[in-house]
């Protein structure tokens, strides 16, 4: 068993990174395909790439939806990493009757799935005339992301020494200062990681973006799923541009990200 | 932390806390009372200008909706098939990464990309991994003399087609959960019984898996609750066809909202799934007690 495992490893490992990888680099291939090559049977992996289809992303101005998701998803986590920190370190500086309970209730948005306020924020948001701007998805998704931030801001809190506090509050700080000038610097790398990952879950939403945007505030995951519902006529190496593009920033912070998800992260919490 | 304060006196702590419940009770709280209240009603924008309370109507009609009916048995084979393969796949993939290696982290890296790639990405690339005409894999099996194949527009092959988009980017979930599960085994457990001459597939089969009994559970049963809710590959991929074959339950739901308007039904299927899944976490609680 021993001697078999070990050469079943090395070859089940590369079998699991290029069943992960190849579905990606299909899609970068797709997006550099010139048309000539496009239908070619068998697929063809080698040609000279053309980016035709980049350029078409700038030209026809799909590039806003990747502005508009990036706006969107900025604010939304800046908003949610502020207003949840500081619920996070109330819940850890003070002692109170029920604060357990009071805890899972405001993480409790964790298990009871977005869907379950689609239409009333959808009646909400009509009723402050946001739909299809930027605005109107920033506040549900703060909302989507505090029980998030604040499940794991809580976790770095715990960590702060209570000593540090109380020394600081002998020399006259008050408790916004300890917040600010003791508890925030300490946990910087629980601010970072919360704020990506706040980001990434409102960057990869669709649900609430397709009915609360149709065409100016349209996200980079609602215009990609428009140019698919086109049937036949597929732009193919379009759509597989846009689709890296989502990819992307997602990706650039992966490299930050990797240390935490080590460490088991609650990431179920990314799809809400 | 034995000597925190008490919140009595100290306006700081209202100022803390405030904004953050405030927010989540208008944005989170009220909107899901809301949907419970509109579940009791009847109200289709166009037709009735405003909620009509019509009692328990709404939860008698979708106990004869077969649309709806349909909808949660799919959904149910898209949760049971996605979470089995990616429990069992999952599981293969941490014991295969748990002794260390150079250049581990990288691998390790690289093998969590898809659950942080967004669903509307997945859904495209598999969408073009499928296609008929650009795909490699229907041209594989062409090439194999077997025909050419249109999952996606079988009725019978496209739910499978959406579950294996699924595995590929949801068992990344499982594999990170259970490998730091693995990790947390104390070395000497598994020296004991070696010492005591057990095999490799014995120590696995009587020491390892059942000290992760546990975290796999739960790890499962988080991931059967997220993936009973699947939406957004289906709307990229299928958009619930071939007719019917790969409407799920959410997406009734968002039909009857947002294409039928009727927000009174709406809220009460929303109300009967999330019931359901409630009670899968019912489960999961009782399981992460035991263990």
């Amino acid at each position: 068993m021993q001697y078999s495992f070990r050469i079943f490893r090395p070859f089940a490992l590369i079998t699991a990174l290029v069943f992960t990888l190849f579905p990606i680099y299909y899609l970068v291939l797709t997006s550099l395909k010139p048309a000539a090559v496009l239908f070619m049977v068998p697929p063809r992996f080698i040609f000279s790439p053309s980016t035709v289809a980049y350029q078409q992303v700038i030209t026809q101005g799909h590039f806003r939806y990747f502005v508009t998701s990036l706006l969107v998803s900025t604010t939304s986590a800046l908003l949610a990493v502020a207003l949840a920190s500081m619920g996070a370190f109330a819940f850890t500086y003070y002692r109170f009757a029920y604060r357990e309970a009071s805890f899972f209730l405001c993480i409790l948005g964790q298990m009871f799935p977005p869907v379950t306020t689609l239409v009333p924020i959808f009646l909400m948001i009509n009723y402050l005339h946001l739909l299809d701007r930027p605005l109107g998805l920033i506040l549900p998704y703060v909302g989507f992301e505090i029980p998030l931030v604040l499940l794991i801001m809580r976790g770095f809190f715990h960590q702060v020494p209570v000593e540090l506090y109380e020394s600081a509050s002998l020399d006259g700080a008050g408790t916004f200062q300890l917040f600010a000038r003791i508890a925030l610097p300490l946990t910087t790398p629980g601010l970072l990681a919360s704020g990506i990952l706040a980001f990434i879950l409102t960057w990869n939403e669709l649900l609430f973006a397709l009915v609360i945007t149709s065409s100016r505030a349209r996200t980079a995951s609602v215009g990609l799923a428009s140019f698919l519902e086109a049937g036949g006529s597929i732009q193919w190496p379009l759509v597989a541009a846009l689709g890296v593009l989502t990819i992307l920033p997602v990706f650039l912070f992966m490299g930050a990200l990797r240390r935490f998800m080590v460490q088991g992260l609650p990431f179920g919490a990314l799809k809400g | 932390m034995e000597r925190e304060r008490s919140p009595r006196g100290d306006s700081a702590f209202w100022g803390l806390m405030l904004p953050m419940v405030l927010y989540l009770v208008t944005w989170r709280l009220l909107p899901l009372m809301y949907t419970a209240w509109l579940s009791f009603t009847q109200w289709n924008i166009g037709r009735i200008s405003s909620p009509r309370f019509i009692g328990f109507a709404n939860y008698v009609r979708l106990l004869s909706d077969s649309r709806f009916l349909g909808g949660l048995k799919i959904s149910a084979t898209f949760m049971i098939g996605a979470t089995c393969l990616e429990v069992m796949l999952g599981v293969l993939l941490a014991l295969l990464l748990r002794r260390r290696f150079r250049g581990q982290s990288i691998v390790q890296g690289i093998l969590l990309i898809p659950m942080i790639t967004s669903p509307a990405a997945v859904g495209v690339i598999w969408y073009v991994l499928y296609n008929a005409n650009i795909g490699p894999l229907p041209a594989l099996v062409r090439h194999m003399g077997l025909g050419t194949p249109d999952w996606l527009g079988s009725t019978t092959a496209a739910l499978p087609a959406i579950i294996f988009a699924d595995v590929w980017e949801w068992t990344p979930f499982i594999f990170i959960l259970v490998l730091s599960g693995l990790q947390g085994i104390p070395e000497e457990v598994v020296e004991a019984a070696r010492i005591d001459g057990a095999s490799g597939w014995r120590i696995f089969w009587w020491v390892t898996l059942p000290l992760l009994r546990g975290v796999i559970i739960a790890a499962a049963i988080l991931r059967a609750m997220d993936a009973f809710k699947i939406f957004d590959l289906i709307y990229i991929m299928t958009g619930g066809g071939p007719g019917e074959s790969t409407e799920s339950a959410s997406f009734v739901v968002y039909q009857m909202a947002f294409t039928h308007f009727e927000f009174g039904y709406a809220g009460a299927l929303v109300i009967v799934m999330l019931l359901l899944t409630t009670s899968l976490y019912w489960l999961y609680s009782r399981t992460s007690q035991e263990s």
